[in-house]
């Protein structure tokens, strides 16, 4: 490269698209190197959508490694409908204190989402996860808001192609492969542009 | 001694308006054959009606007049209600009949930061209890009471200025005979100044030993025991509504009230409420009980208030409801908590309690719980739902996957291989886990890490029996 241009690059009036903006608080680390040097660990105070290709790829997985660091705190990790039953001793085996767990089932789907908002906005949950059976572009604004109020990890799970296509929510990851083998597509994130598929490797011990 | 009077100026009509506004203007009457207005409405008093107008003179000016006669043990409850009330700001409060309390102060001032801060205070706070008040202060108590009831809104502080203020009261504040005040007019004497400079011994001649004890009471130079009001032991409180109500929301504009006064009683007691009971009467005679629960001791209204919207939004209101009674049947012991700068780890707990509780309210009770762990070999029975918070032994370092099915799924078979989305391949396994025989749920399987081509992994086993039929129980998701 040539002098010039290396100048150039380093005026701080020139914006390079690989830099990311730094944005709020420091992320949570995820355990996994590859995640946390493209996105800086899991935002705090941002809303993430979790797009499974399938069942059964360790799509929960990549998030046990941070839940167990953030069961440290005092504040509460909430699971709201979960498809199915979280299972205590393999939360407890990932190094999640699970005094910090609760589960909330809610029957209507106004009623889960409302249950998400509250323990985002209320700044008592460290993270809270949610599965909801429907989600409308309105809804993800409402907990984006609340997310960013209580300074939470929120992270709401869908299927491909469940979720509104156009949605302002500011980080979409997309899981596939295998829990051996876990392969992370940033489809969206805040501040940044695209970023080549993450290779987390093995998020579990099969 | 310090006294705070609350004198409550409008209690007769307050008595019947607490719980809410009645759709039409609303007037308390004497009662008896020719009955006067005693107290009437804004509305009311807009429309030309006074105090001391008859009764039919008042319809005249207003036909769709509400006339009520006047309730004196229905303001005697206001008043002790309003008393229970008043026990956060100092645990001695007495009752003064018929419409003022009367709350010694002089230990609570640093507490709420002197004294114009404790004041106002009891102001906002008996706003939202729904009566108008006129405060005074003074070192005496029936001082503080003829202050208050003539309107002179002062605080007084030492007795050389109490005297100079007392001085210009009209001699109407005595509790006498109308005719010694008759008399008294005769004489010119207006103030209590007037009579406090005549002869002592002509007053007692004349109107016996009473009018001057009072002036020596209010002054300061005759003792002045105030017989304090004692809490019951269990709160419950009860408030009729104007007309009948089906309406959440009126219902917890009538509740917010009580809540209020049950935060006073709790302060008293340094108590918080484990476990609500809202009961609502229904025209028809039944009843509906609306019960809140917490998992730490609170008296903070907005809080309790929170909870008892939520937890009414879902119940079912069989009909209109007349009154409401609020009960706190399970109270507990309410921890101090000192001032600190930094968020301490009893405060978190508190934070987090409030989370759990709000979605109880709406979600009901099982909606929301906590994981612990159970050593059981069984993997149904090796974990337990758990009131959330609740802390649990580390169990044995066992591969698990991250979902259980709530009951195991038989899978299919495909040339005597289970199948799931495609063909399994098993890649760890088996786990032999029997168990149980005691109790009747005996478990006798061979557990199988297997993944599928599309490389989803399952937890899966094998029935030892004779069936020996697959089934999914776990995603490693």
């Amino acid at each position: 490269m040539s002098a010039a241009l290396d100048t150039l690059l380093h005026t701080a009036a020139v914006w390079r698209g690989s830099e990311r903006a730094s944005t709020g608080p420091a992320g949570i680390a995820s355990g996994f190197d590859a995640f946390d040097e493209t996105l800086g660990g899991w935002p705090p105070g941002a809303l993430v959508e979790l797009i499974a290709q399938r069942e059964g790829i360790g799509e929960v997985s990549v998030l046990l490694p941070a839940l167990a660091r953030l069961s440290k705190d005092e504040r509460w990790i909430a699971l709201i409908n979960p498809p199915y039953i979280p299972y205590a001793p393999a939360l407890s085996l990932a190094g999640v204190d699970l005094a910090k767990v609760v589960v909330i089932r809610a029957a209507r789907s106004a009623d889960a989402l409302w249950s998400m908002e509250q323990a985002l906005r209320s700044g008592t949950c460290s993270a809270v996860l949610g599965w909801p059976a429907t989600m409308t572009e309105q809804a993800i604004r409402r907990l984006q808001l609340a997310t960013e109020t209580g300074r939470t990890l929120g992270v709401y799970f869908t299927q491909p192609g469940a979720a509104p296509r156009t949605s302002p929510v500011p980080y979409r990851l997309r899981i596939g492969g295998s829990i051996d083998n876990v392969c992370v597509e940033v489809l969206k994130r805040r501040g940044g542009g695209l970023a080549a598929p993450l290779r987390l490797g093995r998020v579990y011990r099969p | 001694m310090l006294w705070l009077c609350l004198n409550l100026p409008r209690l007769p009509i307050e008595a019947f308006l607490r719980a809410g506004t009645p759709q039409d203007p609303l007037v308390v009457t004497s009662g008896g054959n020719a009955p006067l207005i005693v107290a009437c409405e804004q509305r009311a008093a807009v429309a030309g009606i006074r105090d001391g107008m008859s009764l039919s003179a008042a319809y005249a000016l207003l036909p769709e007049l509400n006339a009520r006669i006047r309730d004196t043990s229905a303001e005697q409850g206001c008043l002790e209600a309003t008393a229970l009330w008043a026990l956060q700001f100092t645990s001695q409060v007495s009752v003064h009949a018929p419409d003022s309390l009367l709350l010694e102060i002089g230990a609570s001032l640093k507490l709420f930061g002197g004294l114009d801060a404790l004041c106002s205070q009891v102001n906002e706070s008996a706003s939202q209890l729904g009566f108008d008040t006129l405060i005074a202060v003074a070192p005496t108590p029936l001082g503080a009471y003829w202050l208050a009831r003539c309107r002179l809104g002062v605080s007084v502080e030492d007795r050389e200025t109490l005297q100079h203020h007392l001085n210009r009261l009209p001699v109407t504040c005595l509790d006498a005979e109308t005719a010694a005040f008759q008399s008294l007019e005769r004489m010119g004497i207006r103030t209590i100044g007037q009579l406090a400079r005549l002869p002592r011994d002509a007053v007692v001649r004349r109107f016996g030993q009473r009018l001057l004890d009072q002036i020596d009471r209010a002054l300061g130079n005759r003792p002045d025991p105030q017989t304090p009001f004692s809490p019951p032991s269990r709160f419950s409180a009860r408030l009729a509504l104007p007309s009948p109500v089906s309406e959440a929301e009126a219902l917890l504009f009538a509740a917010h009230r009580l809540v209020l006064q049950l935060t006073g009683y709790l302060s008293a007691a340094n108590a918080g409420v484990m476990r609500l009971r809202l009961v609502l009467e229904n025209e028809d005679g039944g009843a509906t009980d609306v019960i809140v629960a917490l998992s730490i001791p609170s008296r903070d209204p907005k809080h309790l208030l929170n909870l008892l919207r939520e937890r009414l939004s879902q119940t079912a209101l069989g009909g209109r409801s007349e009154a409401i009674t609020l009960e706190a049947p399970d109270v507990a012991q309410l921890a101090p908590r000192n001032f600190s700068f930094l968020p301490d780890a009893a405060h978190a707990r508190e934070e987090r309690a409030t989370l759990v509780e709000k979605l109880r309210a709406r979600l009901g009770n099982d909606a929301v719980h906590g994981l612990s762990l159970f050593p059981d070999a069984r993997p149904e029975f090796a974990w337990h739902e758990a009131e959330p918070g609740i802390n649990t032994r580390p169990g044995p370092p066992l591969l698990r996957p991250a979902w259980l099915l709530q009951r195991p799924r038989r899978l299919k078979l495909h040339g005597g291989r289970p199948c799931l989305d495609g063909q399994l391949q098993i890649i760890d396994g088996p786990e032999r886990i029997e168990s149980g025989w005691w109790d009747g749920f005996d478990v006798m399987r061979d557990y199988f890490i297997a993944r599928n081509n599309s490389g989803a992994t399952f937890w899966i086993y094998r029935e030892r029996a004779s069936s020996g039929d697959w089934f999914l129980h776990g995603i490693f998701s």
